[in-house]
Order: C-alpha cells, then sequence, then structure tokens
C-alpha cells in the first residue's frame, strides 16, 4: 500500500477527497487479496503472487507428476510380477510331481505297465506347464516378451517351439532407474538352443563388427573363402530342409531364408556382431547342420559336426567325457585291443588322429562326406570278429564320441551325430522323462529326474530373482508415497493459505477499513462554513 | 471628497477580491483548476503639502494562478511512468492469466500428463485403450497451445485498438494545446497576465496528453508553449505537427511507430500509454518462446515416432510437411522445410505380409552440399520406390509411400530427422503454437502409435524414450527440456508481472506525492477561503462605513446653508 507523505503547508478539497479515495481503494484491494486467499485456500493463486514460491512450486508439481508416471508403473510391475510369482509356484508343484513320478518308477518293483500308466501323468503335466507357459495377463502372454500378442510356446515338430521374445519388457520406475515388467521365458521354461554359436569370425573390410542385418553377404570375410553357392542343410528332429543362398544378398536375407525354411531353427547376428548363430527354437527335437555338397556351412562356423567341431561344444556343449589317461579301448576284428588317450585332444580331428596314431595302422577313422555326420572307423585287420569300441577308466568318451553307433559287415563302424543341438527346458526334461517311462528306461527315468531337478533349481532361483524385483517394487511404492508426503506438505507450506495469518490480516484490514470510513465521515462533513452564521 | 473616493476603491477592490473568492470556492471540487489570489496594492500617495502626502485607496493589482510550472512538469513526467507502469501491469496480468500456471490444468500439468501416457503404454504397449489415451491427452496438448496462442493473438489485436484510440485522442489533445496556446497569447496580449482559465485548460490538456505519451514542455515566455516528445517537436507555438501511427522496417521487419503527421518524423516515446504500448507491441518474446517450445516438441516427438513402429505396420504414408520446390536439397531454403534435416540415414522395412519376412534397407540423406548429389524430395522419393514392395511419389511437395498388396512398412534408426521434418510417420503434424495437431492417420488408426522401436508389435522402447522426452535435454531450446523450458517462460512472466506491479505501485506513490504537493499550493481549501471571504466582507462593509461616514459630514456641511 502506497503512502502519501503529507508534509504540506495547506490541505485543500480535491486532495482531501482524492487521499480518501486512495486509500480506501488500497485498503479494499488488500481486503480483496486477504478475500481470495481466504475463500480458495491458496496463497499464492498465479506465479506474480510470489514468483520465487511459484517457480518451487511448479517443480515440486512436476516431481509429483513424474513420481505418477513412475508408482504407475510399479503398479503394472507388481500386478505383472505377482501373477508370474503365482505361475512359478504352480510350476515349482508341477516340476516336484514330476520328479516324484521319476523316483516312484525308479526300481524294480516297478512294472513297464505301471510306468507307462506314469507316463500318461507326465503327459498330462507337460500340458499343463504348456498352458502356463502360454498364460495371459489382461490379454497379454505373461511370458511373451515384446511379442506378447502371440503365444510364446507352440507345439511342433513333435516337440514345443519357442516363438516368443527374449527381451524382457522394462519401464523408468525413478530417474534413472527401471524395473523389468515381466519375467524372461527362457530362463524359466527354456527358448533357445545355445547352439549352433557361429565359430568363424564373419567380419572384414567391409563388414566390420557389429555385423547388422544389412551387411553384405559378399562383404562376409572381406569376400574370400565363403561358399555361398552351395547352401547348407537343416535337419530338426524329422523335419530337413536345405537353405539355398542363391539370390540372398544381406545377413537378413540369410535370416529369412532360414525363418522361411520352417525347421524350427532361428539365425540371428551373435552378440559380438562377428557372426551369426543358428539356435534349434524347439525343445524335444535334434537339429544338425549339414553342408550341401559344398562347404557353406562350415564357411559361415554353423556347422553342427565336423572335424573342426570342437570337443567341449559335442553332446549339446557337454563334451566327450574324457578323462586323466586311456579313455576308449577298441577291439579289433582280429581281437587285437588297443587304448587311445584322447584327454589332450581339442577337435574331433585331434580325436581322430589320436586314434590313427595307436591303431598302428589297422583301424582308420576317418569322418563322414555323405549323409550324416559322423566319424567312421574302418577295420583293415581282417579279423573275423567285429569291431567295437569300450570306454574305459571310468571315460564316457565312447558315447561322447559317438563310436556305440552301428557295424556294418564287423569292419566299418559308422558313428552316431553327436554335434546335433538339442535344446534344454522344462519340455525336454518333462518329455526325457516322459519317453524313458513308455521305453521303460531306468537310466532315462534317472537321467530325466537329473534334469528336472536342474529346471526345479533354475525355477526356484528365478522365482527368488522375481520376489526380490517385486519387493524391489514394493519397497519403491513406499518410498515414493513418503517422498509423496513431504513433497505435499512442501507444496502446501509454499501455495496454501496460512489461515491464522490470513485471518488475523484480515480482522486488521477490516478494523482499518472501519476506522477509516468513520474518520473520513467525521472529517469530510466538517466545515468552517458549519460554524458561521 | 478624497476620503469618498478612497471608500469607492476599497469597496471596487473588495467586491473583486470577493468575486476571486467566490470563484475558488466555486471550483474547489475541479482538480484542474488552480487557485486565484486577488493581489491589492494600495492607491498612488498625493501630495498636500511639502512632506507630507496621503495615500488615495486601494486598488486590484492582479488576479494570478498559483502554479509552480517546475512541479507541473514534474507531475506530468511522473504520470506518463505511472500510466505506462499500470498499462504494462494490465497487459502482463493478462498474459500471465492466460497460462494459469498454478491452475490444475495448465499446460505444464497436461505436458506432464501427456508423457506419462506415454509410459502408461510402455507398461503395457498392447493394450488399444492405452493408445486412445496417448492419441486424447495428445489433443489436449495441442488445443492448449492452439488456444494460448489464439488468446495472445486477441491481447495483441486488443492492444492494437486501444494504441489506435489512444494516438487519436493525443493527436486531439495536441491540436487542443496548439489552440489554447493561439489563444492565450492573443488574450494576454504581451502582458503575461490574464486568461488564467485558458491557462488552467490547456495545463489540464498537458496532463491529459502525459497520460498517453511522455512529453516534455517549454515555455515561450509569449504566454505559448512548445511541447516535444524526445527531442522532436510537436507543437510549435500555435502550430500542431499532428501524431499518427506509422509503420518502419526494424531488422527486417515490419514494426509500428508513432511518427508526427507533418514531416512524418519518427518519435520516440519511452513511457505514457502509448509508449507502454508501443515497446510490448514490439516485444513478441512470449510468443516467441511458445513457438518455440511447441516446435520443439512437435520436431523432438516426430524424431523419435517416426523411428518406431506401431502394433500395426504402414501401407500407406504421407509427409504432412510440405516441399516448397522437390527439386531442392532438402536442407536449403529451396526445400522451405519447417524443420532442417541433416545428413544421415534410415532404414526402410518392408514385410511381405503372406511370409512374415522383413526385408530392410539402409536409404541414405546426403545434405553436404558436395558433389551436387544433396538428396531432394525428388531423389528421396525414387530411393524408396527402389525399395520392393514399396511405390513412393511426390504429389503437391508432399512425399507419399504406399505399400504394394501383401506389403507393409515401416522406418527405423533415423539419424537424419528427414522422416520427422518431413512429417511422415509422425505424431504430430503443425510447425508452431498456432498449428500444431496430433496427426489425423493416428487418429484414425491408433494401432499406428509407435510404441515399439525394434519392429515387434509388443515392444515398448520407443513408448519408453518418448515418455523421456519431457525432461530430456533438448539443444533447440539451449540445453533444457520442455518442461524446464515452459516452467521457466511461465516464471519470468510470473516474475515480470510481480515486478511490473511493484513498478507500478512505486510510480503512483510518486505520482500520488506530487499531485498532493500541487493540491496543496494550487488546490481549494474552503476552510481558508471562508476565512478569506469573511475578511473581504469586513473590509467591504469597513469601507461602506467610510462612505456613510463621509455622508454624514457631508450632510452636516449641507445643513449649515
Amino acid at each position: 500500500m502506497s503512502v502519501t507523505s503529507i508534509n504540506t503547508a495547506r490541505v485543500s478539497l480535491v486532495q482531501q477527497l482524492s487521499v480518501v479515495q486512495r486509500q480506501l481503494s488500497s485498503n479494499q484491494t488488500n481486503l480483496l487479496d486477504v478475500q481470495t486467499q481466504l475463500s480458495t485456500g491458496k496463497r499464492l493463486n498465479k506465479i506474480s503472487d510470489d514468483p520465487a514460491a511459484g517457480a518451487a512450486v511448479l517443480q515440486l508439481r512436476k516431481t509429483l507428476a513424474d513420481r505418477q508416471a513412475y508408482a504407475d508403473s510399479l503398479t503394472t510391475v507388481s500386478s505383472n510380477l505377482g501373477q508370474v510369482d503365482s505361475t512359478l509356484s504352480n510350476l515349482t508343484d508341477m516340476l516336484r510331481q514330476a520328479q516324484q513320478t521319476a523316483s516312484a518308477n525308479v526300481g524294480s518293483i516297478v512294472s513297464a505297465s505301471d510306468r507307462t500308466a506314469a507316463a500318461s501323468v507326465v503327459s498330462s503335466l507337460y500340458d499343463q506347464v504348456l498352458s502356463l507357459a502360454n498364460q495371459q495377463n489382461q490379454g497379454v502372454y505373461l511370458f511373451g516378451g515384446d511379442q506378447g500378442a502371440t503365444a510364446p510356446y507352440v507345439a511342433d515338430l513333435g516337440g514345443i517351439r519357442f516363438d516368443g521374445s527374449q527381451k524382457v519388457l522394462a519401464n523408468e520406475v525413478d530417474e534413472g532407474a527401471s524395473l523389468a515388467l515381466n519375467a524372461p521365458a527362457g530362463s524359466i521354461f527354456g527358448d533357445l538352443s545355445g547352439r549352433v554359436a557361429g565359430s568363424v569370425d564373419l567380419t572384414g573390410p567391409n563388414a566390420q563388427a557389429p555385423l547388422t542385418p544389412l551387411t553384405q553377404l559378399a562383404d562376409l570375410k572381406g569376400g574370400v573363402g565363403l561358399d555361398l553357392a552351395s547352401g547348407f542343410v537343416i535337419t530338426n528332429g524329422a523335419k530337413s530342409a536345405t537353405i539355398d543362398l542363391t539370390g540372398a544378398k544381406t545377413l537378413e536375407d540369410l535370416c529369412n531364408r532360414v525363418k522361411a525354411a520352417n525347421v524350427g531353427a532361428v539365425a540371428r547376428i551373435n552378440a559380438d556382431g562377428t557372426g551369426i548363430d543358428i539356435c534349434n527354437a524347439v525343445q524335444g527335437t535334434a537339429m544338425s547342420i549339414t553342408e550341401n555338397g559344398g562347404t557353406t556351412a562350415a564357411d559361415l562356423g554353423i556347422r553342427t559336426f565336423s572335424p573342426t567341431t570342437r570337443l567341449a561344444d559335442l553332446n549339446d556343449g557337454s563334451g566327450i567325457g574324457a578323462v586323466v589317461g586311456n579313455d576308449i579301448e577298441i577291439t579289433r576284428s582280429d581281437g587285437t585291443k588297443f587304448q587311445v588317450d584322447l584327454s589332450s585332444a581339442q577337435t574331433v580331428q585331434d580325436a581322430m588322429s589320436a586314434i590313427n596314431t595307436a591303431s598302428g595302422g589297422n583301424v582308420s577313422a576317418t569322418f563322414s562326406t555323405t549323409g550324416a555326420d559322423g566319424i567312421i572307423l574302418t577295420d583293415t585287420a581282417g579279423g573275423p570278429g567285429p569291431i567295437s569300441v569300450a570306454s574305459i577308466n571310468g571315460s564316457n568318451a565312447a558315447a561322447g564320441l559317438g563310436l556305440d553307433g552301428t557295424v556294418t559287415g564287423n569292419t566299418v563302424l559308422t558313428g552316431r551325430d553327436v554335434g546335433a543341438v538339442h535344446t534344454g527346458g522344462i519340455f525336454t526334461s518333462l518329455a526325457n522323462l516322459r519317453d524313458a517311462l513308455v521305453h521303460n528306461d531306468q537310466n532315462g527315468i534317472t537321467a530325466a529326474a537329473g534334469e528336472l531337478q536342474n529346471d526345479l533349481n533354475r525355477v526356484v532361483l528365478v522365482r527368488g530373482q522375481v520376489g526380490a524385483m517385486a519387493q524391489e517394487a514394493s519397497n519403491r511404492q513406499t518410498q515414493i508415497q513418503d517422498q509423496n508426503v513431504a513433497t505435499q506438505s512442501l507444496l502446501s507450506g509454499l501455495q496454501d493459505t496460512d489461515y491464522n495469518a490470513a485471518i488475523t490480516k484480515f480482522q486488521t484490514l477490516q478494523t482499518a477499513l472501519q476506522a477509516q470510513l468513520q474518520t473520513t465521515g467525521k472529517v469530510l462533513n466538517q466545515s468552517l462554513m458549519d460554524f458561521l452564521q | 471628497m478624497g476620503v469618498l473616493n478612497i471608500g469607492k476603491t476599497a469597496l471596487a477592490a473588495q467586491q473583486a477580491a470577493i468575486q476571486v473568492t467566490s470563484n475558488n470556492i466555486s471550483n474547489a471540487g475541479n482538480a484542474d483548476y488552480a487557485r486565484q489570489i486577488a493581489k491589492l496594492s494600495p492607491g498612488v500617495e498625493v501630495g498636500i503639502q511639502p512632506g507630507v502626502s496621503m495615500g488615495t485607496g486601494v486598488y486590484l493589482d492582479s488576479v494570478s494562478r498559483q502554479v509552480d510550472d517546475a512541479l507541473e512538469e514534474r507531475i506530468r513526467a511522473s504520470t506518463s511512468d505511472d500510466q505506462a507502469a499500470g498499462l504494462k501491469q494490465q497487459q502482463l496480468t493478462q498474459v500471465e492469466s492466460v497460462f494459469n500456471a498454478l491452475g490444475d490444468n495448465d499446460l505444464s500439468s497436461q505436458l506432464s500428463t501427456f508423457f506419462n501416457s506415454w509410459s502408461s503404454l510402455a507398461n503395457n504397449p498392447l493394450d488399444q485403450g492405452l493408445r486412445q489415451v496417448v492419441l486424447q491427452t495428445g489433443d489436449t496438448i495441442t488445443n492448449t497451445f492452439k488456444s494460448m496462442r489464439a488468446q495472445f493473438n486477441s491481447i495483441a489485436s486488443d492492444a492494437d485498438k486501444q494504441l489506435s484510440t489512444l494516438v487519436t485522442q493525443a493527436n486531439q489533445l495536441v491540436d487542443q494545446v496548439a489552440k489554447y496556446n493561439q489563444q492565450i497569447a492573443v488574450a494576454q496580449a504581451g502582458t503575461g497576465q490574464g486568461a488564467n482559465a485558458l491557462c488552467d485548460q490547456r495545463d489540464a490538456a498537458l496532463k491529459q496528453l502525459s497520460q498517453l505519451v511522455d512529453i516534455k514542455v517549454q515555455d515561450t515566455g509569449n504566454g505559448m508553449v512548445n511541447v516535444m516528445i524526445g527531442s522532436e517537436p510537436i507543437v510549435l507555438q500555435d502550430t500542431s505537427r499532428g501524431l499518427q501511427l506509422s509503420t518502419t522496417q526494424v531488422n527486417g521487419k515490419t514494426e509500428t511507430v508513432l511518427a508526427t503527421v507533418a514531416h512524418e518524423a519518427e518519435l520516440q516515446p519511452t513511457s505514457g500509454q502509448i509508449g507502454a504500448l508501443l515497446s510490448m507491441k514490439s516485444d513478441t518474446s512470449v510468443v516467441d518462446q511458445l513457438d518455440s517450445l511447441a516446435g520443439n516438441l512437435i520436431f523432438e516427438l516426430n524424431k523419435l515416432h517416426s523411428s518406431g513402429q506401431g502394433s500395426q505396420w504402414l501401407t500407406t504414408a504421407t509427409g504432412s510437411n510440405k516441399v516448397a520446390d522437390p527439386a531442392a536439397a532438402l536442407n536449403t531454403a529451396g526445400a522451405g522445410l519447417p524443420f532442417t534435416p541433416t545428413t544421415g540415414n534410415f532404414i526402410v522395412q518392408v514385410r511381405q505380409k503372406s511370409t512374415g519376412l522383413v526385408t530392410s534397407q539402409l536409404v541414405n540423406v546426403d545434405l553436404d552440399g558436395q558433389n551436387n548429389n544433396d538428396t531432394t524430395l525428388t531423389s528421396l522419393a525414387a530411393d524408396l520406390s527402389t525399395v520392393t514392395g514399396l511405390n513412393a511419389s511426390v504429389a503437391s511437395g508432399q512425399l507419399k509411400i504406399s505399400a504394394q498388396s501383401d506389403y507393409e512398412f515401416s522406418f527405423s534408426q533415423d539419424t537424419s530427422g528427414t522422416l520427422a521434418a518431413l512429417g511422415v510417420n509422425s505424431f504430430f503434424t503443425g510447425t508452431n503454437a498456432s498449428d500444431i495437431a496430433v496427426s489425423a492417420d493416428l487418429k484414425a488408426q491408433p494401432a499406428l502409435l509407435a510404441a515399439a522401436a525394434n519392429g515387434d508389435q509388443g515392444d515398448n522402447t520407443n513408448a519408453r524414450a518418448i515418455a523421456q522426452l519431457g525432461s530430456t535435454a533438448l539443444s533447440g531450446l539451449n540445453g533444457q527440456s520442455l518442461s524446464v523450458a515452459y516452467d521457466s517462460l511461465v516464471t519470468a512472466v510470473g516474475t515480470e508481472s510481480s515486478n511490473a506491479k511493484t513498478a507500478q505501485q512505486a510510480t503512483q506513490a510518486v505520482s500520488d506525492t506530487l499531485t498532493s504537493q500541487r493540491e496543496s499550493l494550487s488546490g481549494v481549501s474552503l476552510d481558508e477561503e471562508a476565512t478569506n471571504l469573511i475578511q473581504e466582507q469586513r473590509a467591504y462593509q469597513a469601507a461602506a462605513r467610510v462612505i456613510s461616514t463621509v455622508d454624514q459630514m457631508m450632510q452636516m456641511l449641507l445643513q449649515i446653508t
């Protein structure tokens, strides 16, 4: 309120009136201001009421709005993870039931028909696990990753194909912090096989890492030493397809050709961006990649079983089970036996060389050039008996190299393909158990029980992680609520009317106005004229 | 008979004094009136005998106005300042109320709601309902931007109308002052006295003029005053040079200025209502900043959106921004795009619906100005046409892309900003606050809303990125985020408004104090006038008594004969 200084000698009528007017209007303006504060409950009704406080209010309101988004995300996280947790709880029960079925059917008391009956129980569990894996939350597949509109697990090729995405969705739950909105399907049910990881670096001068879907095939490996004309063959379960690369220009084209072949195989650029992987997406089948008469598969580093395959990659990465000392004993057709030490062999070629060296010339190990991939032992000793291979010293190398295969004419042993790729996961384990029960195979039942234990351990671990994430979400929710209370109180202090102060001010102003009106009424009424007669 | 004559002069002088007092009393309520004082002087002494002389009565010497010219000048200056501050405060209050910054539904809250709706979509990217929410909140923002912009326009056009009315008023006042000058000069006719009422009226006109524009008044000594704005005269003696609005070019922009009618000299008023309106008219920073905010929101969000994919891919896309010359490089003035693309590239992906297979192709955008091979709209359309499954063409300056049957397409990883600049697969259309809108294509097909960045229909990467955009520092906003830039604009306007209020209170206090001083000197005090009246009445009565005494003396003499 501006105060006019009245240090004047004379007081004129106009002056008296204008001073009264100004002071009345100033007083009434102040009264209106307090009235607004009292009726709106807000001290700040516009920024100019107090720019500094106004700026702070805007900032705090933004903070509250941001937190609202975080709180919404946390609600989704909690709801989704709650659903995942109950699914995992069901899954754990089912896996335990499968394990119990397995342990109840080991031993000699159980008959084959009992096991066949038990197999149907496992079959039903298999179906139940499938429906758990394809569970939906608000119309979205819980384990579908970023492809939640379609079922992630589909029956195919006699097994279960993973069609979902390995990407886990996440969203911001605080500045610079995010939480997963769902759980990774792969670590629960299993997704893609680890192999075949391309063992060849495909980068070149015009195709530098990381390779992209747009990288030209002609630029791979600098354009040399790559047979793209022949193509390769993918065999998955009972299905086989030749991947013809004619006309394919980019890595994306190559991946599309594999996808179009529809054999449950997925081709993709590896994580380092240096080569390509072809993975088996089907649990319950074996996938092998062989040449189509050329060297394409080997050149791309995706052949599943070849002389250059590392022994450690065989049998789905469990190696050949070699021990220190001699691993296998080969009985020639003439009955002579010799032993081979495979512990220093790195590749299939190394293993074959070791056999050839130890054989003394009458047995030669070669790699098949036609048909299925495998090691072929040819006996030239000319004896009557069949050639045979046995593991010794607790080694498992005979089976590990596939040398427990069929013998033709007592002299040629055709090894099995031990490079074929299986996809681990709950469906594989359950299928293995079911098949072992059907086939009355006790070792198989025990092995499947072991796999189920691994699955169970993994599920329990994931459940723990999900629980921890849910806990974090809940903690963050509480934290946001606490922070909101603090912010709200700060905000209230800045913008809300302090009723005590406002009412006191209102009273003061009212009193002042009253006094003003009274004195004005008296002063303006007085004039010398009244006293002159 | 000398005594009788003395009585007569006294009667006449007191009568005149009573007339002045009555005139003062009758103008007691007139703020423009300056109190007048009747000055009486004794008559010339007449010598009766050597060494002895006697007075001859009293005469009215002058009737003078009680005015301090220097004070009047200061009052006029402070009036100009006060009026300017008052008008500025009024305008800023209007501007501030457009922002409605602390309301529950201001643009700042709406922006938060909008970006939060993207975050909600990121929580459940397959939910079509959430896509609708994003589009609706987007619509709300665009409507608010447009309505704010319209309100600013109407404030500006109101101010324009007010300005032209005020200039007409000022012109009339200037003419009046010139006319009063002439009349006063005639009335005073070189005596430097009289014409008090005309002087009062001229002062009133000058005071009114000073409310409109800051003037300087110079006394020319012959009863006339010269009036100037800055150093440019608008009234010279009895000639008015007139006031009018005209336009001039400043830095390529047309600006309105005040000028004289005669000689068309440009005037530079610094205060008064006209001065305040002119300076606010030339200051378009608030609207410019609002436009810049909207422009940055449009371009930055479109950059992200155009590189994302919806839960459904596109079968047709049309650039919402027109290119003036399809043969001009896209970053040149010839192309005339509202947003400027840079050298870079983007990937166009085409999916064959029947097989589900996706083929990608890199499209390069070369805008380095070298080798005469810069990308034009025509060359871009030609490049896109080479992609299997796509047709691209230019129609009336717009890029049109359509998929052949059994194909659909999407874009990703645009490092050049070309798609956003052309308005292809964009979220917003328009270029600033006045024409911002949510793309009609998206409203018709919410599934095209690009929440994904990897082409998967359930991906949320792009929605997450857009949700963060509100808090991301943008180079177009000098490193401020959208929300910070908006808040600082609002705070700046609020601070300015608050400062204007304080300034207005200060100028008013000065003006009130000066007016009070003037009133103290020039105002009429009724009590004082009443006292004067009594004094004059008594003097008149006494003078009448002198005459009656002389009369009695005369009768005595006459009876003797």
